[in-house]
């Protein structure tokens, strides 16, 4: 055999995992998506909520509000504007869906999973922001989400979702930290 | 620098307007590839929350500076706008007003 069939051979092997690749890629990755996207969004929420839960019990109360002004009428001796954001992928399977449901209307559950996630994330940090600082209370807390886009507007939904608000530390601060 | 309309504990003295500011960023294609392939499944893109996370602080230096500039010493209810201008890029605004406090 000569060399050049050697090379052909190989070549047309090459083009044949190349077509193969680009051929099975969508459908394994969809199976992949449609298998561990819910459960692993809900894995994260409940890591999320765990630490939520401990940040509370650590203040006896949850330290962030959107009232404008302290709940407490004391002297503040620091205050400081905290920020967190955090951009989430919804997953194929989850875009999938939702491209149905425009369809049909109704509510995308699986959606909800995703921005509930998000929120309740940033929402964390500025809770774990604030108490690592020895903040007592962060106040006029704001939420807002954006999508950005990738390339084409058509292909992926990444959503940024951003929380920023003042924390606050009183004169006489009754926490031990 | 505080999202509330004053200063809490402080007295505003004088009102030196509204002072912005804003920053236009994308993430190189290998990221975006990268940030493509993670989100088969989703959950946290760390790439694009580093990215905005970067650009807010930008944003927010830049209105600082502006401040600094008008001879303030705060800046007072603090917001923020996220728009995509064009695809693969995002535009992050900071906006507030600068004023000076005792």
């Amino acid at each position: 055999m000569e060399i050049w069939d050697v090379l052909g051979l190989l070549f047309v092997f090459l083009i044949i995992l190349v077509i193969a690749f680009f051929v099975f890629f969508g459908p394994i990755s969809f199976l992949i998506s449609m298998i561990f996207s819910r459960r692993k969004h809900r894995k994260m929420i409940d890591d999320v909520m765990d630490r939520v839960s401990s940040t509370v019990n650590e203040y006896g109360r949850d330290p962030l509000t959107n009232k404008k002004n302290p709940s407490k009428n004391e002297q503040i001796s620091e205050a400081k504007m905290i920020q967190a954001n955090f951009v989430v992928g919804p997953g194929w399977w989850n875009q999938w869906i939702a491209s149905w449901h425009t369809l049909f209307g109704g509510n995308i559950s699986s959606f909800d999973d995703v921005l509930m996630l998000a929120r309740q994330d940033v929402l964390q940090s500025l809770r774990d922001q604030a108490s690592e600082g020895g903040f007592d209370e962060v106040v006029n807390v704001r939420l807002e989400s954006a999508r950005i886009s990738y390339l084409s507007a058509k292909s992926n939904k990444y959503i940024d979702v951003f929380a920023y608000g003042t924390a606050i530390k009183y004169a006489n601060s009754n926490l031990s930290d | 620098m505080v999202s509330t309309e004053e200063v809490p504990g402080r007295r505003i003295v004088k009102t030196m307007g509204v002072v912005s500011g804003s920053t236009v960023r994308a993430k190189h294609v290998g990221k975006d590839i990268f940030a493509g392939l993670k989100n088969i499944v989703g959950g946290e893109l760390k790439a694009y929350t580093e990215l905005l996370g970067e650009s807010r602080d930008e944003a927010i230096q830049r209105m600082l500076e502006e401040a600094i500039g008008r001879g303030a010493n705060a800046v007072v209810n603090v917001r923020m706008a996220t728009s995509a201008i064009t695809p693969g890029a995002s535009e992050i605004l900071a906006y507030g007003t600068a004023v000076v406090v005792e």
